[in-house]
């Protein structure tokens, strides 16, 4: 284990959900731990009502856990302090309706900064996000992607050390989501931790160097991307001078592409050197993102949260 | 304390559209009066416009976590490096310049009527600066019972702790040392009681409201401070 704090850490942390007069009690967060270094880019993903903004309001102090605990930069969930040094953007974006320019002043103001420091800083947002523009407009008035963006800027105005996003492109536009990503890999590059939630699993696979799959408020697999995608079960044999149709393999651009179990792989490899063929590569074979969602989802019987005193979902 | 402020200031942005609906009614209703200038009607504007200033900043208040709660807003405020009570400070920060701001309205207006009818206008002063006072304490009320009620309710709740005293009075308010905790029911009752000149007893109100609002608004936060503010929309 690192030293150092972590950037964010939740440790066995759960969360009950109380009906009205308590009827129906669910449990979003279940024993939930994880740990987040400093200047990763961590990707959270999870079916829908797996827990994900739970464990992410637990974080930033909006919510209160049931039972265990964490820390954000070194300080417990919802320290003040800690916060003015994170930067958070919410799933659905909802702020106040004022000029662009004068809201993302407005929150950076609430995070402690003042006078040129604060209207530099704005400044520097507005053209980051393409949004010098309509900085005198009222962002009421802004459509889903022009609000996202000032979503964005006003988590960043603070020049936070930690980001955390929940859907930050949910509603961008292709140029937007290329700029976005530029953002969290500049934020990388200048030692800021980002954890970035979304379900644009294509996304993540890009940006991210580790990441956690949450279902049914716990943490189903955590680890690297090459990890998490690469079976080590599974090998692809790239081969060449051989009868594709001898090692029930498939030709590719003049090449043969065989795939088989780790336990078969040496064995395979002799037999196209006995069949007087070369073989070019071997590699474990990567799923996409996508397959291992959808696996672990089906895994663990769903995505819903499960409900404390009816039984599962 | 710039915290709180910048708060306030955009509160009372946020509720521009009743800042301007509310300062139309008194000028307007204050219009409707000026044409007549006897004693009686003079009296009865100053017995019931009042009222409406405690009525509102009560009404201002209340929903004021809940529509930020409901709207999602209160997530991007509250993530902000800044304490709970800080927020509910600036929200009785802002009710409290707008009530400032109708009793302004209710005093000058008061002021020129009593002046164009020849009655007297000592004690307009301190009766709107008792006023202001006691709108902020209903309005602290407000606040706190919405922490952890629902605005209806919280309205009831406020609206029965404040004015107790009133529902068990059938003359005026004794001036008993258990009455002097309801500045907002002694308020009212000094409004509808009120017959021109100096009313006694309005510092004792200004300052056991302000008591009041602070009291009020420590435990509002005290509550806040353990809630949780956000529901998943998962």
């Amino acid at each position: 284990m690192p030293s150092t704090a972590a950037a964010l850490e939740f440790d066995e942390i759960s969360k009950e959900y109380g009906g009205f007069f308590h009827t129906e009690r669910v449990k979003a967060l279940d024993h939930f731990s994880l740990r987040v270094e400093r200047g990763e880019i961590f990707g959270f993903l999870g079916p829908n009502g797996a827990g994900k903004t739970t464990a992410i309001h637990i974080a930033m102090g909006l919510m209160f856990p049931s039972s265990g605990r964490g820390q954000m930069l070194g300080a417990r969930f919802g320290d003040v302090a800690a916060r003015r040094r994170v930067g958070f953007l919410g799933e659905n974006v909802a702020l106040f309706h004022r000029r662009a320019a004068r809201l993302i002043e407005f929150y950076g103001a609430l995070n402690g900064m003042h006078g040129t420091h604060l209207r530099q800083q704005t400044l520097e947002m507005l053209k980051e996000l393409d949004l010098m523009a309509v900085a005198n407009r009222n962002a009421g008035k802004f459509s889903r992607g022009m609000l996202q963006r000032v979503g964005l800027a006003q988590a960043l105005v603070n020049n936070p050390d930690l980001l955390i996003l929940d859907e930050p492109t949910s509603a961008l536009d292709p140029i937007g989501r290329v700029r976005v990503r530029e953002i969290i890999l500049r934020a990388r590059e200048e030692g800021k931790t980002i954890f970035v939630s979304s379900h644009l699993l294509s996304e993540i696979e890009q940006i991210c160097d580790r990441l956690a799959i949450v279902i049914k408020g716990r943490v189903a697999r955590v680890g690297t991307v090459r990890e998490l995608l690469e079976s080590q079960e599974r090998f692809v044999i790239t081969a060449t001078g051989i009868d594709a149709l001898m090692f029930e393999g498939a030709r590719q651009n003049g090449y043969v592409k065989i795939t088989v179990p780790a336990l078969h792989q040496r064995s395979t490899i002799e037999k196209i050197w006995l069949a007087g063929g070369e073989v070019i590569a071997v590699h474990p074979v990567r799923r996409t993102l996508e397959d291992l969602f959808v696996e672990l989802a089906h895994q663990n019987g769903g995505s819903r949260k499960e409900k404390i005193d009816g039984g599962h979902e | 304390m710039r915290v709180v402020l910048l708060l306030a200031q955009n509160y009372v942005r946020m509720q521009w559209v009743i800042l301007l609906i509310m300062t139309l009614y008194l000028l307007g209703i204050s219009g409707v009066f000026s044409v007549h200038q006897q004693r009686q009607e003079v009296l009865f504007f100053l017995r019931s416009q009042p009222l409406y200033v405690l009525f509102i900043a009560l009404m201002l208040a209340v929903p004021a976590i809940e529509a930020d709660r409901k709207s999602r807003r209160l997530l991007a405020v509250l993530s902000k490096g800044i304490h709970r009570w800080q927020y509910l400070a600036g929200i009785l920060c802002g009710c409290g310049m707008m009530t400032a701001f109708f009793s302004f309205i209710v005093w000058a207006m008061a002021y020129a009527l009593c002046r164009r009818g020849g009655n007297p206008t000592e004690g307009l002063g301190l009766l709107a600066a008792a006023l202001c006072a006691s709108g902020i304490a209903a309005a602290s009320a407000g606040l706190l019972y919405s922490t952890f009620l629902h605005p209806l309710l919280a309205t009831a709740a406020a609206a029965g702790t404040l004015l107790v005293p009133v529902a068990f009075t059938t003359e005026r308010m004794a001036n008993s040392a258990a009455n002097v905790f309801f500045p907002v029911a002694r308020m009212v009752d000094a409004l509808v009681h009120y017959h021109f000149g100096l009313v006694e007893g309005l510092w004792t109100i200004i300052i056991t409201a302000v008591i009041c609002a602070v009291a009020f608004l420590a435990i509002a936060s005290a509550i806040f401070d353990r809630r949780d503010v956000t529901i998943s929309p998962e």
